[in-house]
Protein backbone atom coordinates (compact mmCIF):
# COMPACT_ATOMS: atom_id res chain seq x y z
CA UNK A 1 0.00 0.00 0.00
CA UNK A 2 1.63 3.13 -1.27
CA UNK A 3 1.67 6.37 1.18
CA UNK A 4 -1.55 8.21 0.30
CA UNK A 5 -0.92 11.45 3.01
CA UNK A 6 3.20 12.06 3.31
CA UNK A 7 4.71 13.88 5.66
CA UNK A 8 8.47 14.84 5.20
CA UNK A 9 9.99 16.78 7.88
CA UNK A 10 7.50 18.76 8.94
CA UNK A 11 7.96 21.78 11.56
CA UNK A 12 6.51 24.59 12.58
CA UNK A 13 8.16 27.25 14.36
CA UNK A 14 6.67 30.28 16.25
CA UNK A 15 9.29 32.72 17.52
CA UNK A 16 10.61 31.64 20.74
CA UNK A 17 9.28 27.74 21.20
CA UNK A 18 9.20 25.15 18.41
CA UNK A 19 6.14 23.67 18.06
CA UNK A 20 6.50 20.45 15.67
CA UNK A 21 10.43 19.75 15.13
CA UNK A 22 10.57 17.90 11.79
CA UNK A 23 8.27 15.09 11.57
CA UNK A 24 8.32 12.67 8.55
CA UNK A 25 5.34 9.74 8.18
CA UNK A 26 3.58 7.96 5.71
CA UNK A 27 -0.16 7.25 6.18
CA UNK A 28 -2.47 4.57 4.18
CA UNK A 29 -5.40 5.14 2.27
CA UNK A 30 -8.20 4.22 4.72
CA UNK A 31 -5.68 3.93 7.48
CA UNK A 32 -7.24 5.25 11.02
CA UNK A 33 -4.10 7.20 12.87
CA UNK A 34 -3.51 8.16 15.77
CA UNK A 35 -1.62 11.29 17.09
CA UNK A 36 -1.00 10.76 20.67
CA UNK A 37 0.93 12.85 23.06
CA UNK A 38 0.22 15.11 25.80
CA UNK A 39 -0.71 18.82 25.76
CA UNK A 40 1.89 20.84 23.76
CA UNK A 41 3.67 17.83 22.00
CA UNK A 42 2.84 19.25 18.53
CA UNK A 43 0.00 16.63 17.99
CA UNK A 44 -2.99 19.43 17.18
CA UNK A 45 -0.39 21.92 15.12
CA UNK A 46 0.60 18.48 13.07
CA UNK A 47 -3.63 18.40 12.21
CA UNK A 48 -3.87 22.06 11.66
CA UNK A 49 -1.08 21.83 9.40
CA UNK A 50 -2.63 19.39 7.47
CA UNK A 51 -5.59 21.19 7.36
CA UNK A 52 -3.92 23.85 6.28
CA UNK A 53 -4.72 26.48 8.78
CA UNK A 54 -1.49 27.30 9.21
CA UNK A 55 1.52 26.92 7.14
CA UNK A 56 4.45 25.07 7.90
CA UNK A 57 8.02 26.60 8.21
CA UNK A 58 10.05 23.84 6.90
CA UNK A 59 8.69 20.66 4.93
CA UNK A 60 5.77 19.64 2.66
CA UNK A 61 3.01 17.57 3.29
CA UNK A 62 1.57 15.57 0.38
CA UNK A 63 -1.69 14.12 -0.47
CA UNK A 64 -1.59 11.54 -3.25
CA UNK A 65 1.59 12.63 -4.11
CA UNK A 66 0.41 16.35 -4.87
CA UNK A 67 1.66 19.24 -2.75
CA UNK A 68 -0.86 20.20 -0.15
CA UNK A 69 1.59 22.77 2.03
CA UNK A 70 0.47 26.39 0.42
CA UNK A 71 -2.49 25.59 -0.52
CA UNK A 72 -5.38 27.27 1.32
CA UNK A 73 -7.69 25.23 3.03
CA UNK A 74 -10.22 25.05 0.81
CA UNK A 75 -8.21 24.17 -1.83
CA UNK A 76 -7.66 20.73 0.31
CA UNK A 77 -9.11 17.94 -0.36
CA UNK A 78 -9.34 17.35 3.68
CA UNK A 79 -12.08 17.91 6.24
CA UNK A 80 -11.77 18.88 9.77
CA UNK A 81 -14.08 18.01 12.63
CA UNK A 82 -12.81 20.29 15.43
CA UNK A 83 -13.04 19.38 18.97
CA UNK A 84 -15.90 22.27 19.71
CA UNK A 85 -17.65 20.86 16.54
CA UNK A 86 -17.75 24.39 14.89
CA UNK A 87 -21.18 24.11 14.03
CA UNK A 88 -22.71 27.35 12.47
CA UNK A 89 -24.81 28.43 15.20
CA UNK A 90 -27.01 30.53 13.14
CA UNK A 91 -27.56 27.67 10.48
CA UNK A 92 -30.01 24.29 10.86
CA UNK A 93 -28.61 20.62 10.87
CA UNK A 94 -29.37 20.43 7.50
CA UNK A 95 -27.77 23.84 6.51
CA UNK A 96 -24.78 22.67 8.07
CA UNK A 97 -24.40 19.36 6.54
CA UNK A 98 -25.04 21.38 3.05
CA UNK A 99 -22.73 24.29 3.85
CA UNK A 100 -19.80 23.41 1.85
CA UNK A 101 -21.69 21.20 -1.15
CA UNK A 102 -21.76 24.95 -2.34
CA UNK A 103 -18.23 25.06 -2.51
CA UNK A 104 -16.93 21.37 -3.55
CA UNK A 105 -17.70 19.14 -5.79
CA UNK A 106 -19.54 16.71 -3.37
CA UNK A 107 -21.85 13.96 -4.90
CA UNK A 108 -24.56 16.47 -3.99
CA UNK A 109 -27.77 15.64 -2.69
CA UNK A 110 -27.42 12.03 -2.93
CA UNK A 111 -24.29 12.49 -0.30
CA UNK A 112 -26.22 14.28 1.86
CA UNK A 113 -29.05 11.72 1.90
CA UNK A 114 -26.34 9.03 2.70
CA UNK A 115 -24.54 11.25 5.41
CA UNK A 116 -28.20 11.86 7.03
CA UNK A 117 -29.30 8.19 7.12
CA UNK A 118 -25.70 7.38 8.30
CA UNK A 119 -25.63 9.33 11.63
CA UNK A 120 -29.28 8.83 12.08
CA UNK A 121 -29.77 12.66 11.88
CA UNK A 122 -32.78 12.19 9.80
CA UNK A 123 -35.37 13.61 12.70
CA UNK A 124 -32.88 16.50 13.54
CA UNK A 125 -32.69 18.69 9.98
CA UNK A 126 -34.87 21.60 11.09
CA UNK A 127 -33.39 22.20 14.44
CA UNK A 128 -30.38 24.61 15.16
CA UNK A 129 -27.16 23.94 16.58
CA UNK A 130 -28.23 24.62 20.59
CA UNK A 131 -30.87 22.53 20.29
CA UNK A 132 -28.71 19.17 19.88
CA UNK A 133 -27.27 17.01 22.72
CA UNK A 134 -23.05 16.51 22.67
CA UNK A 135 -23.21 13.50 20.67
CA UNK A 136 -25.91 15.35 17.89
CA UNK A 137 -23.47 17.64 17.52
CA UNK A 138 -20.55 15.64 16.54
CA UNK A 139 -22.72 13.78 14.03
CA UNK A 140 -23.44 17.10 12.68
CA UNK A 141 -19.87 17.90 12.43
CA UNK A 142 -19.31 14.50 10.48
CA UNK A 143 -22.05 14.79 8.49
CA UNK A 144 -20.80 17.98 7.74
CA UNK A 145 -17.40 17.12 6.55
CA UNK A 146 -18.05 13.86 4.83
CA UNK A 147 -20.55 14.83 2.30
CA UNK A 148 -17.75 16.23 1.18
CA UNK A 149 -16.08 12.87 0.60
CA UNK A 150 -12.61 14.20 1.44
CA UNK A 151 -9.66 12.41 1.07
CA UNK A 152 -8.62 12.37 4.43
CA UNK A 153 -10.92 13.26 7.46
CA UNK A 154 -8.93 15.18 10.61
CA UNK A 155 -10.53 15.06 13.55
CA UNK A 156 -9.45 16.96 16.98
CA UNK A 157 -10.03 15.45 20.39
CA UNK A 158 -13.10 13.64 18.53
CA UNK A 159 -14.31 12.43 21.85
CA UNK A 160 -13.07 14.92 24.36
CA UNK A 161 -16.46 17.14 24.41
CA UNK A 162 -18.45 14.04 25.15
CA UNK A 163 -19.92 13.00 28.29
CA UNK A 164 -17.46 9.96 29.56
CA UNK A 165 -20.45 7.60 29.52
CA UNK A 166 -21.00 8.03 25.74
CA UNK A 167 -17.37 8.17 25.04
CA UNK A 168 -17.21 4.37 24.55
CA UNK A 169 -20.58 4.17 22.54
CA UNK A 170 -19.02 6.71 20.00
CA UNK A 171 -15.55 5.28 19.82
CA UNK A 172 -16.88 1.96 18.23
CA UNK A 173 -19.40 4.08 16.42
CA UNK A 174 -16.67 6.00 15.29
CA UNK A 175 -14.51 3.15 14.25
CA UNK A 176 -17.45 1.35 12.19
CA UNK A 177 -18.39 4.65 10.78
CA UNK A 178 -14.61 5.33 9.03
CA UNK A 179 -14.96 1.40 8.08
CA UNK A 180 -17.73 1.83 6.09
CA UNK A 181 -16.92 5.02 4.46
CA UNK A 182 -13.46 3.91 3.54
CA UNK A 183 -11.73 7.51 4.36
CA UNK A 184 -8.57 7.75 5.83
CA UNK A 185 -9.29 9.22 9.63
CA UNK A 186 -6.55 11.08 11.27
CA UNK A 187 -7.46 11.88 14.45
CA UNK A 188 -5.29 13.37 17.87
CA UNK A 189 -5.63 12.84 20.98
CA UNK A 190 -3.86 12.82 24.95
CA UNK A 191 -6.21 10.00 25.96
CA UNK A 192 -4.21 6.70 25.32
CA UNK A 193 -7.16 4.59 25.41
CA UNK A 194 -8.95 6.15 22.57
CA UNK A 195 -5.98 5.65 20.71
CA UNK A 196 -4.93 2.10 21.80
CA UNK A 197 -8.78 1.53 20.80
CA UNK A 198 -9.25 3.56 17.53
CA UNK A 199 -6.35 3.56 15.64
CA UNK A 200 -4.39 1.39 13.07
CA UNK A 201 -1.39 3.07 13.68
CA UNK A 202 -0.30 5.30 16.23
CA UNK A 203 2.20 8.22 16.35
CA UNK A 204 3.71 9.09 20.13
CA UNK A 205 5.22 12.85 20.12
CA UNK A 206 6.63 14.45 22.63
CA UNK A 207 8.07 17.60 22.57
CA UNK A 208 7.68 18.04 19.16
CA UNK A 209 9.33 15.04 17.42
CA UNK A 210 8.44 11.55 16.77
CA UNK A 211 8.62 9.44 19.78
CA UNK A 212 7.62 5.77 18.21
CA UNK A 213 5.11 5.04 15.42
CA UNK A 214 3.69 1.59 15.17
CA UNK A 215 0.26 -0.43 15.98
CA UNK A 216 -1.49 -0.05 19.02
CA UNK A 217 0.35 -3.46 20.57
CA UNK A 218 3.56 -2.38 19.48
CA UNK A 219 3.72 0.94 20.88
CA UNK A 220 1.52 -1.22 24.21
CA UNK A 221 3.92 -4.07 24.38
CA UNK A 222 7.50 -3.31 23.14
CA UNK A 223 7.38 0.50 23.45
CA UNK A 224 11.17 1.90 22.87
CA UNK A 225 11.17 4.79 25.98
CA UNK A 226 10.60 4.61 28.93
CA UNK A 227 8.44 7.60 27.88
CA UNK A 228 6.58 6.09 25.62
CA UNK A 229 5.87 3.03 27.91
CA UNK A 230 4.73 5.36 31.00
CA UNK A 231 2.62 7.52 28.43
CA UNK A 232 0.60 4.11 27.11
CA UNK A 233 -0.24 2.54 30.85
CA UNK A 234 1.36 2.01 34.46
CA UNK A 235 4.50 0.52 34.77
CA UNK A 236 6.84 -1.57 36.87
CA UNK A 237 10.04 -0.37 36.53
CA UNK A 238 12.77 -3.28 37.62
CA UNK A 239 16.31 -3.46 36.91
CA UNK A 240 17.49 -2.68 33.53
CA UNK A 241 13.49 -3.92 31.81
CA UNK A 242 9.98 -3.06 32.74
CA UNK A 243 6.76 -4.88 33.34
CA UNK A 244 3.46 -4.17 32.35
CA UNK A 245 1.19 -4.67 35.69
CA UNK A 246 -0.97 -7.14 33.80
CA UNK A 247 2.03 -9.33 32.78
CA UNK A 248 2.99 -9.29 36.16
CA UNK A 249 1.89 -12.00 38.86
CA UNK A 250 1.88 -12.58 42.72
CA UNK A 251 1.62 -16.05 43.78
CA UNK A 252 2.12 -17.94 47.46
CA UNK A 253 3.68 -20.72 46.01
CA UNK A 254 7.16 -21.14 43.77
CA UNK A 255 6.17 -20.16 39.72
CA UNK A 256 6.46 -23.07 37.29
CA UNK A 257 9.55 -23.76 35.27
CA UNK A 258 10.22 -20.77 32.42
CA UNK A 259 8.81 -17.63 34.70
CA UNK A 260 11.21 -15.51 36.07
CA UNK A 261 10.33 -13.97 39.58
CA UNK A 262 11.53 -12.57 43.04
CA UNK A 263 10.35 -13.05 46.38
CA UNK A 264 8.35 -9.87 47.83
CA UNK A 265 5.98 -8.74 50.47
CA UNK A 266 2.45 -8.05 49.76
CA UNK A 267 1.74 -3.71 50.68
CA UNK A 268 -1.89 -4.41 50.06
CA UNK A 269 -4.61 -6.22 47.81
CA UNK A 270 -7.22 -4.64 46.31
CA UNK A 271 -10.65 -6.02 44.84
CA UNK A 272 -11.89 -4.66 41.99
CA UNK A 273 -14.17 -6.84 40.77
CA UNK A 274 -13.19 -7.26 37.36
CA UNK A 275 -9.26 -7.81 38.70
CA UNK A 276 -7.68 -7.58 41.38
CA UNK A 277 -4.79 -5.03 42.44
CA UNK A 278 -1.98 -5.73 44.26
CA UNK A 279 0.90 -3.86 45.44
CA UNK A 280 3.82 -5.69 46.76
CA UNK A 281 7.61 -4.12 47.48
CA UNK A 282 10.52 -7.06 46.06
CA UNK A 283 12.96 -7.68 48.87
CA UNK A 284 15.62 -5.12 47.27
CA UNK A 285 12.74 -2.81 48.19
CA UNK A 286 11.56 -1.98 44.59
CA UNK A 287 7.37 -1.71 45.15
CA UNK A 288 5.67 -3.17 41.94
CA UNK A 289 1.58 -3.30 41.20
CA UNK A 290 0.37 -6.66 39.61
CA UNK A 291 -3.38 -6.69 38.27
CA UNK A 292 -4.16 -10.21 38.81
CA UNK A 293 -7.70 -12.17 37.77
CA UNK A 294 -10.56 -12.45 40.34
CA UNK A 295 -10.43 -16.26 40.30
CA UNK A 296 -6.51 -15.86 41.69
CA UNK A 297 -7.86 -15.36 45.28
CA UNK A 298 -6.82 -12.42 47.76
CA UNK A 299 -3.45 -11.33 49.34
CA UNK A 300 -3.08 -10.35 53.29
CA UNK A 301 -0.90 -7.50 53.56
CA UNK A 302 2.43 -8.50 54.81
CA UNK A 303 2.30 -11.65 53.26
CA UNK A 304 5.54 -13.36 51.66
CA UNK A 305 4.78 -14.49 48.01
CA UNK A 306 6.36 -14.71 44.81
CA UNK A 307 6.18 -12.28 42.20
CA UNK A 308 6.56 -13.54 38.93
CA UNK A 309 6.86 -12.68 35.27
CA UNK A 310 7.37 -14.30 31.81
CA UNK A 311 10.81 -13.28 29.99
CA UNK A 312 9.46 -11.99 26.61
CA UNK A 313 6.87 -9.33 28.17
CA UNK A 314 10.12 -7.59 29.59
CA UNK A 315 10.14 -3.96 28.38
CA UNK A 316 13.36 -3.73 27.35
CA UNK A 317 13.03 0.72 26.86
CA UNK A 318 15.52 3.04 26.62
CA UNK A 319 16.11 5.77 29.45
CA UNK A 320 14.54 8.37 29.16
CA UNK B 1 -33.60 38.57 45.61
CA UNK B 2 -36.47 39.91 47.89
CA UNK B 3 -39.12 41.36 46.37
CA UNK B 4 -39.22 44.68 48.33
CA UNK B 5 -35.43 45.28 48.24
CA UNK B 6 -35.77 44.58 44.56
CA UNK B 7 -38.58 47.42 43.99
CA UNK B 8 -35.93 49.49 46.31
CA UNK B 9 -32.98 49.34 44.61
CA UNK B 10 -34.86 49.81 40.99
CA UNK B 11 -36.67 53.21 42.50
CA UNK B 12 -34.08 56.02 41.76
CA UNK B 13 -33.51 54.83 38.42
CA UNK B 14 -37.34 54.65 38.21
CA UNK B 15 -37.76 58.10 39.63
CA UNK B 16 -35.28 59.90 37.49
CA UNK B 17 -36.91 58.18 34.45
CA UNK B 18 -40.15 59.40 35.08
CA UNK B 19 -39.08 63.02 35.67
CA UNK B 20 -36.99 62.74 32.32
CA UNK B 21 -38.67 60.76 30.24
CA UNK B 22 -42.31 60.55 31.62
CA UNK B 23 -43.07 64.08 32.86
CA UNK B 24 -41.57 66.41 29.48
CA UNK B 25 -43.36 63.24 27.25
CA UNK B 26 -46.80 64.53 28.95
CA UNK B 27 -45.97 67.87 28.91
CA UNK B 28 -45.34 67.97 25.20
CA UNK B 29 -48.23 65.99 24.71
CA UNK B 30 -50.58 67.97 26.16
CA UNK B 31 -48.77 71.17 24.09
CA UNK B 32 -48.85 69.38 20.92
CA UNK B 33 -52.79 69.99 20.77
CA UNK B 34 -53.31 73.25 22.13
CA UNK B 35 -52.42 77.06 20.35
CA UNK B 36 -49.87 79.33 20.44
CA UNK B 37 -49.45 81.85 22.74
CA UNK B 38 -48.49 85.29 21.12
CA UNK B 39 -44.97 85.37 23.03
CA UNK B 40 -44.50 81.99 23.24
CA UNK B 41 -46.10 79.21 25.58
CA UNK B 42 -49.52 77.35 24.81
CA UNK B 43 -52.79 78.80 25.57
CA UNK B 44 -56.37 77.12 24.74
CA UNK B 45 -58.16 76.14 23.07
CA UNK B 46 -57.45 72.72 22.18
CA UNK B 47 -56.67 71.48 18.63
CA UNK B 48 -55.08 69.51 15.82
CA UNK B 49 -54.32 72.14 13.61
CA UNK B 50 -50.65 71.87 14.58
CA UNK B 51 -50.68 68.42 13.12
CA UNK B 52 -52.57 69.35 10.07
CA UNK B 53 -49.48 71.66 9.27
CA UNK B 54 -47.25 68.42 9.27
CA UNK B 55 -48.63 67.42 6.59
CA UNK B 56 -47.39 71.04 4.56
CA UNK B 57 -45.06 69.71 2.23
CA UNK B 58 -42.45 72.47 3.74
CA UNK B 59 -42.30 70.86 6.70
CA UNK B 60 -43.05 66.96 5.38
CA UNK B 61 -39.75 67.79 3.42
CA UNK B 62 -37.48 68.24 6.58
CA UNK B 63 -38.70 65.65 7.75
CA UNK B 64 -38.06 63.17 5.15
CA UNK B 65 -35.23 65.12 4.67
CA UNK B 66 -33.74 63.86 8.33
CA UNK B 67 -34.99 60.54 7.35
CA UNK B 68 -32.67 60.33 4.71
CA UNK B 69 -29.35 62.47 6.32
CA UNK B 70 -29.64 60.26 9.30
CA UNK B 71 -29.93 56.88 7.11
CA UNK B 72 -27.16 57.82 4.73
CA UNK B 73 -24.94 58.87 8.14
CA UNK B 74 -25.91 55.77 9.41
CA UNK B 75 -24.57 53.51 6.22
CA UNK B 76 -22.01 55.38 6.20
CA UNK B 77 -20.93 54.82 9.90
CA UNK B 78 -21.37 50.71 9.33
CA UNK B 79 -19.79 50.33 6.29
CA UNK B 80 -16.46 52.26 7.84
CA UNK B 81 -17.47 50.90 11.17
CA UNK B 82 -17.85 47.19 10.07
CA UNK B 83 -14.09 46.74 9.14
CA UNK B 84 -13.00 48.83 12.07
CA UNK B 85 -14.64 46.51 14.20
CA UNK B 86 -13.15 43.34 12.80
CA UNK B 87 -9.40 44.53 12.89
CA UNK B 88 -9.73 45.62 16.36
CA UNK B 89 -11.34 41.34 17.17
CA UNK B 90 -8.32 40.63 15.41
CA UNK B 91 -5.88 42.74 16.95
CA UNK B 92 -4.51 40.80 19.89
CA UNK B 93 -2.72 42.45 22.30
CA UNK B 94 -3.57 46.04 21.09
CA UNK B 95 -7.34 45.32 21.40
CA UNK B 96 -7.73 47.40 24.78
CA UNK B 97 -5.14 50.24 23.43
CA UNK B 98 -7.81 50.69 20.16
CA UNK B 99 -11.11 50.17 22.02
CA UNK B 100 -9.55 52.95 24.18
CA UNK B 101 -8.77 55.17 20.88
CA UNK B 102 -12.18 54.64 19.46
CA UNK B 103 -13.70 55.99 22.83
CA UNK B 104 -11.04 58.50 23.28
CA UNK B 105 -13.63 61.45 21.18
CA UNK B 106 -15.40 60.99 24.56
CA UNK B 107 -13.35 62.73 26.56
CA UNK B 108 -14.04 66.07 24.77
CA UNK B 109 -17.57 67.22 24.59
CA UNK B 110 -19.09 67.23 21.46
CA UNK B 111 -19.87 71.26 20.92
CA UNK B 112 -16.05 71.40 21.18
CA UNK B 113 -14.82 68.34 18.66
CA UNK B 114 -17.84 69.99 16.61
CA UNK B 115 -16.44 73.66 16.34
CA UNK B 116 -12.67 71.81 15.57
CA UNK B 117 -14.10 70.53 12.92
CA UNK B 118 -15.38 74.33 11.73
CA UNK B 119 -11.75 74.99 12.33
CA UNK B 120 -10.69 72.65 9.81
CA UNK B 121 -12.96 73.00 7.23
CA UNK B 122 -14.12 77.09 6.50
CA UNK B 123 -12.67 78.93 4.25
CA UNK B 124 -9.52 79.73 6.48
CA UNK B 125 -9.48 76.55 7.78
CA UNK B 126 -5.97 73.91 8.29
CA UNK B 127 -7.18 72.16 4.93
CA UNK B 128 -7.89 74.80 2.54
CA UNK B 129 -4.77 76.86 3.99
CA UNK B 130 -2.53 73.99 3.42
CA UNK B 131 -3.84 72.95 -0.14
CA UNK B 132 -3.55 76.85 -1.29
CA UNK B 133 -0.17 77.08 -0.01
CA UNK B 134 0.53 74.31 -2.03
CA UNK B 135 -0.63 75.92 -4.66
CA UNK B 136 -3.03 72.50 -5.09
CA UNK B 137 -5.85 75.28 -5.55
CA UNK B 138 -6.56 79.08 -6.23
CA UNK B 139 -8.96 79.43 -3.80
CA UNK B 140 -10.70 77.64 -0.76
CA UNK B 141 -12.72 74.72 -1.35
CA UNK B 142 -16.23 75.12 -0.08
CA UNK B 143 -15.56 72.68 2.63
CA UNK B 144 -17.81 73.97 5.78
CA UNK B 145 -21.89 75.18 5.66
CA UNK B 146 -22.79 72.21 3.23
CA UNK B 147 -24.57 68.91 3.29
CA UNK B 148 -21.31 67.26 3.21
CA UNK B 149 -19.99 69.10 6.19
CA UNK B 150 -23.45 68.01 7.99
CA UNK B 151 -22.90 64.49 7.34
CA UNK B 152 -19.01 63.91 7.93
CA UNK B 153 -20.18 65.46 11.46
CA UNK B 154 -22.67 63.09 11.43
CA UNK B 155 -20.44 60.28 10.88
CA UNK B 156 -17.40 61.32 12.69
CA UNK B 157 -19.57 61.85 16.20
CA UNK B 158 -21.78 58.11 15.80
CA UNK B 159 -19.18 56.12 14.76
CA UNK B 160 -18.03 54.66 18.07
CA UNK B 161 -21.66 54.01 19.05
CA UNK B 162 -21.87 51.50 15.74
CA UNK B 163 -17.97 50.22 16.46
CA UNK B 164 -18.85 49.47 19.85
CA UNK B 165 -21.35 47.10 19.25
CA UNK B 166 -20.63 45.24 16.27
CA UNK B 167 -16.88 44.65 18.39
CA UNK B 168 -18.73 43.03 21.30
CA UNK B 169 -21.04 40.82 18.38
CA UNK B 170 -17.54 39.73 16.24
CA UNK B 171 -15.76 39.34 19.56
CA UNK B 172 -18.13 36.57 20.48
CA UNK B 173 -18.58 34.61 17.25
CA UNK B 174 -15.91 31.55 18.00
CA UNK B 175 -12.71 31.55 15.51
CA UNK B 176 -12.95 28.08 14.51
CA UNK B 177 -15.83 28.80 12.76
CA UNK B 178 -14.31 30.48 10.02
CA UNK B 179 -11.65 28.03 9.81
CA UNK B 180 -14.55 25.53 9.78
CA UNK B 181 -16.13 27.72 6.81
CA UNK B 182 -12.67 27.80 4.48
CA UNK B 183 -12.24 23.91 5.84
CA UNK B 184 -15.39 23.11 3.66
CA UNK B 185 -14.88 25.29 1.05
CA UNK B 186 -15.61 28.79 1.36
CA UNK B 187 -13.15 31.74 0.74
CA UNK B 188 -12.88 34.62 2.89
CA UNK B 189 -15.57 36.78 1.46
CA UNK B 190 -18.06 33.49 1.45
CA UNK B 191 -17.18 33.21 4.79
CA UNK B 192 -17.60 36.88 5.47
CA UNK B 193 -21.18 36.59 3.84
CA UNK B 194 -22.65 33.41 5.20
CA UNK B 195 -21.07 33.32 9.08
CA UNK B 196 -19.22 36.47 10.18
CA UNK B 197 -21.89 38.92 8.90
CA UNK B 198 -25.12 36.92 9.35
CA UNK B 199 -23.89 36.20 13.28
CA UNK B 200 -23.00 40.22 13.48
CA UNK B 201 -26.77 40.98 13.17
CA UNK B 202 -27.12 41.76 16.87
CA UNK B 203 -24.37 43.98 16.88
CA UNK B 204 -25.48 45.35 13.01
CA UNK B 205 -28.99 46.03 14.73
CA UNK B 206 -27.77 47.57 17.80
CA UNK B 207 -25.37 49.56 16.43
CA UNK B 208 -28.14 51.06 13.37
CA UNK B 209 -30.40 51.79 16.06
CA UNK B 210 -27.43 54.21 18.41
CA UNK B 211 -26.84 56.43 15.49
CA UNK B 212 -29.64 56.14 13.38
CA UNK B 213 -31.67 58.02 16.18
CA UNK B 214 -29.44 60.13 17.66
CA UNK B 215 -29.13 61.32 13.74
CA UNK B 216 -32.78 62.07 13.45
CA UNK B 217 -32.87 64.17 16.12
CA UNK B 218 -29.62 65.94 15.56
CA UNK B 219 -29.57 69.91 16.32
CA UNK B 220 -26.04 70.76 17.15
CA UNK B 221 -24.10 69.33 14.17
CA UNK B 222 -26.58 70.45 11.35
CA UNK B 223 -26.63 73.81 12.89
CA UNK B 224 -23.15 74.49 13.07
CA UNK B 225 -21.59 72.65 10.18
CA UNK B 226 -24.12 73.11 7.94
CA UNK B 227 -24.56 76.96 9.08
CA UNK B 228 -28.59 77.37 9.17
CA UNK B 229 -28.59 76.47 5.85
CA UNK B 230 -29.37 72.85 6.07
CA UNK B 231 -32.96 72.73 7.84
CA UNK B 232 -33.61 69.39 9.67
CA UNK B 233 -36.15 68.07 11.95
CA UNK B 234 -33.63 69.17 15.06
CA UNK B 235 -33.96 72.32 14.34
CA UNK B 236 -37.26 73.14 12.74
CA UNK B 237 -38.07 71.90 16.48
CA UNK B 238 -35.45 73.98 18.12
CA UNK B 239 -36.76 76.94 15.39
CA UNK B 240 -40.56 76.32 17.04
CA UNK B 241 -39.28 77.46 20.47
CA UNK B 242 -36.83 79.78 19.82
CA UNK B 243 -37.63 82.52 17.02
CA UNK B 244 -40.76 81.36 15.99
CA UNK B 245 -42.40 80.99 18.93
CA UNK B 246 -44.36 78.64 18.39
CA UNK B 247 -44.36 75.61 20.93
CA UNK B 248 -47.59 73.04 20.30
CA UNK B 249 -45.74 73.47 16.59
CA UNK B 250 -42.61 72.06 18.03
CA UNK B 251 -44.26 69.57 20.29
CA UNK B 252 -46.36 68.71 17.60
CA UNK B 253 -43.20 68.06 15.56
CA UNK B 254 -41.06 66.33 18.21
CA UNK B 255 -43.56 63.89 19.16
CA UNK B 256 -44.11 62.74 15.27
CA UNK B 257 -39.88 62.07 14.88
CA UNK B 258 -40.42 60.07 17.92
CA UNK B 259 -43.68 58.42 16.30
CA UNK B 260 -42.25 57.61 13.58
CA UNK B 261 -39.05 56.02 15.25
CA UNK B 262 -41.26 53.69 17.47
CA UNK B 263 -42.85 52.64 14.31
CA UNK B 264 -39.70 51.70 12.55
CA UNK B 265 -38.70 49.72 15.51
CA UNK B 266 -42.29 47.95 16.20
CA UNK B 267 -41.73 46.87 12.14
CA UNK B 268 -38.28 45.49 12.95
CA UNK B 269 -39.50 43.93 16.04
CA UNK B 270 -42.10 42.36 13.82
CA UNK B 271 -39.93 41.40 11.19
CA UNK B 272 -37.46 39.55 13.66
CA UNK B 273 -40.23 37.07 14.88
CA UNK B 274 -39.69 35.41 11.38
CA UNK B 275 -37.09 32.70 11.38
CA UNK B 276 -33.67 34.52 11.53
CA UNK B 277 -32.24 35.37 8.05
Amino acid sequence: MGAHLELQDLAKEYPGHTALAGVSLEIAQGEFFGLLGPSGCGKTTTLRLIAGFEQPTRGCILLEGRRLDGLPPYQRNVSTVFQSYALFPHLTVRENIEFGLRYRNGEGRRAVDDCIEMLGLGGKLNRYPRQLSGGEKQRVALARSLVLRPAVLLLDEPLSALDPNLRKQVRVELRTLQRRVGITFVFVTHDKEEALSLSDRILLLKNGGCEQLGTPQELYLRPRTRFAASFLGPMNWLEGFGLRPEATHVSRTPPGAGRKSAPARVLASLFLGNCIHVEAELDGGTRIVAELSPFDGTFQPGERVHVSWREEDEIRAAEP
Amino acid sequence: MNTRLRAAALAPAAALMIATVGVPFAVLAAYAFQSRGAYGGVVPPWTLENWQRLADPLYLGILLRSFFVAAVSTALCLVMAFPLAMAITRSGRWKNLLLALVMLPFWTSLLIRTYAWMFLLRDTGLINSLLLKAGLINEPLPLLYNWGAVVLGLVYAHLPFMVLPLYAALERQEPHLLEAAADLGARDWQAFWRITLPLAAPGIRAGILLVFIPCLGTYLIPDLLGGGKTILAGTLIQNQFTAARDWPFGAAVSLALMAAVLVLLWLEARRREEPLL
